[in-house]
């Protein structure tokens, strides 16, 4: 069994709560073990860092010294979050370039009892750990039911592929890794040539009107391909492609019904989970119609509805209706 | 505000949203990191 410090970062908490289910059960089949970080904290989302920053960089840090082998030896930290993977390896790299910063960084840290050596700690996405180390053959063994006839459109976001530093795995622009991983899975891959454009962030608090063009643009796409489903791997994203459809439907005119799901969950599902296992349920747009295309939509929505329970005889007596005729 | 309060709910009623947020436990120790961040930057005129 492989195993990995893990940071899941404040989404993977609650809101992307789904993501966090649906990928330690994957990790189980895949044989990796995550072991989470004691008492780690925000990694500042994307505004922070415009704020302030040393504080964002000592904020950061504190993680990566949370993460960091006593004994030295590097050590390997898992991000599934898109933007906690850019903070925390951006931060990284850039201590280790400005060795200024990281002594003042150090020097804000040992306030809290802390210190970090840069470099000790190797930030890596769960994308890149899934296809690097656990390989399409090995996710390629797992699969129990196959997601052939599932149309999915692959979409990268814009922080995982960018910047290129810590050995980016994948091309900034036309990445494809996500593709191949779900075209292992048996799904059919659309062509998607927005995968690796932006959702807006946070813009949806600051210019609604902007955000949601960007979001309709990533819907149309996906539209146009006639896609059943959109895969994510970032609880941005997936928030603002799920939970702001319907408002780009009421601004637009349009009536875009695509559920937004984790590459994660749709890897439960192809390694024959099941659909509550994988966090499904949890969407704004429903995937179970999407789902029942290759028959797998959620158990209590095939089941038929449960017949009244019996009334307890002790229970007070309820009027009855005389009987016709 | 109607329309974050509006998201909320919608993520409350899914699941995806507690009422209460998760407590760090040393607290302290985090304050005191970030406020002397804080000084140190303040000292050289908001350059890091």
């Amino acid at each position: 069994m492989k195993s990995y410090r893990y940071y899941p970062g404040c989404s993977l908490e609650k809101n992307a709560r789904s993501h966090h289910q649906s990928l330690i059960a994957v990790a189980r089949r895949l044989n990796l073990n995550f072991d989470e970080i004691d008492d780690w904290n925000c990694c500042g989302a994307t505004e922070y860092i415009a704020l302030a920053v040393l504080p964002a960089y000592a904020l950061v840090a504190r993680n990566l010294a949370l993460a960091a082998p006593d004994n030295g030896d590097p050590a390997q930290l898992v991000a599934p979050c898109s933007a906690c993977f850019l903070n925390l390896s951006k931060a990284d790299e850039y201590l280790q370039r400005r060795p200024d910063m990281t002594h003042k960084v150090n020097v804000a840290l040992a306030e809290g009892g802390l210190h970090y050596d840069p470099g000790t700690v190797k930030v890596r996405h769960l994308l890149e750990v899934i296809v690097r180390d656990v390989g399409f053959d090995a996710v390629a063994n797992q699969v129990m039911e196959s997601l052939t006839g599932l149309r999915v459109a692959p979409y990268y976001g814009c922080l995982i592929v960018r910047p290129s530093f810590n050995g980016a795995f994948d091309d900034p622009e036309h990445p494809t890794t996500m593709d191949r991983l779900l075209d292992v899975l048996g799904a059919d891959v659309v062509d998607y040539p927005v995968k690796a454009h932006c959702c807006g962030g946070h813009m949806t608090q600051i210019g609604e009107t902007i955000a949601l063009d960007l979001l309709r643009r990533l819907l149309k796409s996906a539209a146009d391909e006639e896609a059943d489903v959109i895969a994510t791997l970032c609880p941005m994203c997936q928030l603002n492609l799920d939970a702001y459809q319907d408002a780009v439907n009421r601004h637009f005119g349009t009536d875009y019904h695509i559920p937004i799901l984790y590459f994660t969950q749709l890897m439960a599902l192809a390694f024959g989970l099941l659909p509550e296992a994988a966090g499904i349920g949890q969407e704004f747009v429903e995937a179970a119609p999407a789902l029942a295309r290759i028959g797998r939509e959620r158990e209590e929505q095939v089941k038929k509805p449960a017949a009244r329970a019996r009334r307890d005889k002790d229970a007070l007596p309820m009027p009855t209706m005389p009987e016709e005729g | 505000m109607r329309k974050a309060s509006s998201l909320g709910l919608g993520l409350w009623r899914r699941g995806r949203m507690d009422l209460t947020p998760r407590r760090i436990e040393d607290i302290e120790g985090l304050k005191a990191i970030l406020a002397k961040a804080k000084e140190l930057e303040a000292s050289e005129g908001g350059q890091a």
